[in-house]
């Protein structure tokens, strides 16, 4: 583009400047053959009368003119004297006299005059070297012809040695031109020059890049939209990174839960199988292997709950909160029970809007989180549903051991646990809370999680457009 | 034999390897996080560390970074290359990767501990001896004459002891994977061990697996 640009302006410019000089040298040549033609004709006139009546005089006083043509001629020799001008008389066409060296041929008249009436004494033409004037002499001599011819030459020499001082200034104020519209076109492209080497340094993977943005022209306006798109590359590039890293860590850890039951259940099969051991020894070997196959089983189940919530649509029909709670409340209680925690429900609510299912499953594993929480036989879980601000809220607290800021900000990814060791007696793969974190997204809910070491934990869960019209 | 502290924090996993040590007649001793085994490597000196890499509050390179001296057993679930690769640079002496088989984490045990204790104990079962270094065998104190082979496939029992060997496994550990025979061959060895050096309870047949020489009962 920039090359481009150069060439052409040069190109045009070249074209007219030169045209210009052509022009001017045609008109300057011009001017001096005018001049010249002018200057000619006034002595060709000048010699012509004077030899007219020169004759009229030599006529009169009844002398034959032929031969006393050279001497006629004499006065009009001193034109000669410049080296240039030759005066040269013609009769009937044949030249008879001549002021030029007697050894050279005379010169035949280059035109022919029969045509031309005595008044049209015309005229001057131009030969290459020459330019001549030349005409009949009026009657009753008009078999002679005069001609006045004047050698161009130097006037020729002196236009073209002109021309080509021209063309030389030319020539180097083109050189001078074509580095100033350089040096000019380099400075109008360098802010393009910016902007494509910015592109490269995005496109290599630099995508912090941005170009500095001055005045309000075009480029300004290029550069500001340059912005924009490496700002949504960049961040476009952020997003599919972090999403590329969860998956990875997702399965970095997938792979390590799956690994842990495999190892106990391989290894304790092969201890049951190849070592001598007593029967206590063998139950607790069968306990691991079973607890452990639990535990895959519910990881099993999670996964595959996580998948089928993952891009499927999910319907807001209103249901009814307290078959809600009553489903919760039952597959709680056995847990609860066995851990001697008491778990209230308080429902201000008559219908939400969401499927019964997944809500289910989403209130299920907060109440489960909860109740493992809690100390045995002093804990306490409540579970709440209401309205605040025209939105539904589902509330879980419980009075267990809480977690710290650290822990409560990995909560959410898959296979993370707060207590690792009581996590794995309860069979827990993990992945509650992840699963959670999906449903609550599926509904564009929000959770908040609240927790104090010691004090215990409250999570929100508060259903953005709860009234929304189904389908 | 040997005084092995296990890093491991799921539970059944560190069970299962202290059970497995404690088989072939190691002492061991189970920790469940990194903190606690820098405090037991404090405590006491061990000949041999089983390390899991993933551990909670301090992870198992930082734990050998700093115990470089304890020989170590790196235990991981990742099969990456890169956990392993650094384990190894590190200067650990082995790794494993979960989930392993027994006689592989027994095996590596019992080579490290070849390679950083010089000086090898013998054995003694019901009235037998059995000495590493000079490969030699006594029954009732007098020495027995045994074929390199028998003595192999005895020494191979002893390290495993209380572990049943299957026909296949004995004939890979003693005679090698080149060898052409068949797991006949190792019967016939047995056989000749339980005689000479009157084990015949002791070297227990295990139905449909092979054999297990055990120490106990």
């Amino acid at each position: 583009m920039k090359n481009k640009t150069l060439f052409m302006t040069l190109g045009l410019f070249l074209l007219f400047f030169h045209g210009a000089v052509l022009l001017a040298a045609s008109a300057m040549l011009q001017g001096i053959l005018r001049t010249q033609r002018e200057r000619c004709l006034g002595e060709h006139y000048m010699i012509a009368s004077s030899l007219l009546r020169d004759m009229r005089a030599l006529d009169t006083r009844g002398i034959e003119i032929p031969p006393f043509i050279d001497e006629l001629m004499l006065p009009y020799l001193y034109f000669s004297q410049d080296g240039l001008t030759d005066v040269l008389l013609y009769q009937d066409g044949e030249p008879v006299y001549s002021n030029l060296d007697s050894n050279i041929a005379l010169p035949a008249l280059p035109l022919d005059l029969s045509g031309i009436s005595q008044t049209d004494r015309l005229t001057a033409i131009e030969d290459k070297r020459f330019l001549w004037a030349a005409g009949r002499l009026p009657e009753p001599y008009q078999s002679y012809t005069l001609a006045y011819r004047f050698d161009l030459r130097e006037e020729l020499e002196g236009w073209r040695q002109d021309r080509n001082l021209l063309l030389l200034v030319g020539t180097a104020f083109t050189v001078l031109f074509t580095g100033c519209l350089y040096l000019l076109i380099n400075f109008l492209f360098h802010p393009l020059e910016r902007v494509s080497r910015a592109a490269q340094n995005i496109a290599a993977g630099n995508f912090g890049e941005r170009l500095p943005i001055s005045g309000r022209d075009e480029l300004a306006e290029l550069s500001r939209s340059f912005n924009q798109m490496a700002g949504e590359i960049q961040r476009q590039m952020i997003s599919l990174q972090q999403a590329a890293e969860q998956k990875q860590r997702f399965i970095d850890n997938f792979s390590h839960e799956l690994r842990t039951p495999l190892t106990t259940i391989y290894g304790y099969a092969e201890y049951l199988q190849k070592a001598a051991v007593s029967p206590e020894d063998q139950q607790s070997a069968l306990a691991y292997i079973l607890s452990e196959c639990k535990r895959m089983q519910n990881m099993a189940g999670q996964l595959l709950d996580l998948a089928s919530l993952r891009g499927g649509e999910l319907n807001r029909e209103p249901l009814d909160a307290a078959a809600l709670f009553e489903a919760v409340s039952s597959s709680a209680q056995y847990k609860a029970s066995e851990k001697q925690v008491s778990v209230v429900f308080q429902r201000e609510l008559e219908t939400l809007s969401g499927d019964m299912d997944v809500l289910r499953l989403l209130l299920d594993n907060l109440v489960d989180n909860a109740i493992k929480a809690c100390n045995p036989g002093e804990g306490k879980v409540l579970v709440r549903a209401f309205h605040e601000d025209g939105k539904d809220v589902l509330f879980v607290q419980d009075n267990g051991k809480g977690m710290s800021a650290e822990q409560l900000a990995h909560i959410r990814e898959p296979f993370y646990r707060a207590d690792k060791a009581r996590s794995r007696r309860d069979g827990g793969a993990g992945l509650g809370l992840a699963l959670c974190e999906q449903i609550v997204q599926a509904y564009q809910a929000e959770m908040d999680f609240t927790s104090q070491p010691g004090q215990g934990t409250s999570v929100r869960v508060v259903f953005d457009g709860g009234q929304e019209t189904p389908g | 034999m040997a005084n092995i502290l296990i890093v491991e924090d799921e539970e059944p996993v560190n069970e299962l390897i202290r059970r497995n040590l404690e088989l072939v007649g190691h002492q061991c001793r189970s920790v469940y996080d990194g903190k606690t085994a820098l405090t037991a490597l404090a405590e006491c000196s061990f000949d041999l560390m089983v390390l899991d890499v993933m551990l909670p509050e301090l992870d198992g390179f930082e734990v050998f970074k700093q115990n470089r001296e304890q020989p170590t057993i790196f235990l991981t679930a990742r099969s990456g290359l890169s956990d392993r690769l650094r384990g190894l640079t590190m200067g650990a002496d082995d790794y494993i990767v979960k989930p392993f088989e027994m006689l592989e984490l027994l095996a590596r045990v019992e080579a490290v501990l070849r390679r950083t204790q010089p000086k090898r104990n013998g054995f003694e079962i019901a009235r037998v001896r059995i000495d590493f270094d000079s490969r030699r065998i006594w029954r009732d104190g007098v020495e027995t004459e045994c074929s390199p082979k028998e003595y192999e496939l005895f020494e191979t029992l002893v390290i495993n002891r209380n572990i049943a060997l299957s026909r296949e496994r004995l004939l890979e550990l003693v005679w090698g994977y080149d060898f052409e025979g068949d797991t006949r061959t190792v019967d016939v060895h047995i056989q000749r061990l339980r005689k000479k050096l009157g084990l015949e309870k002791q070297i227990r047949t295990v139905y449909k697996l092979g054999y297990r020489l055990e120490t106990e009962q």
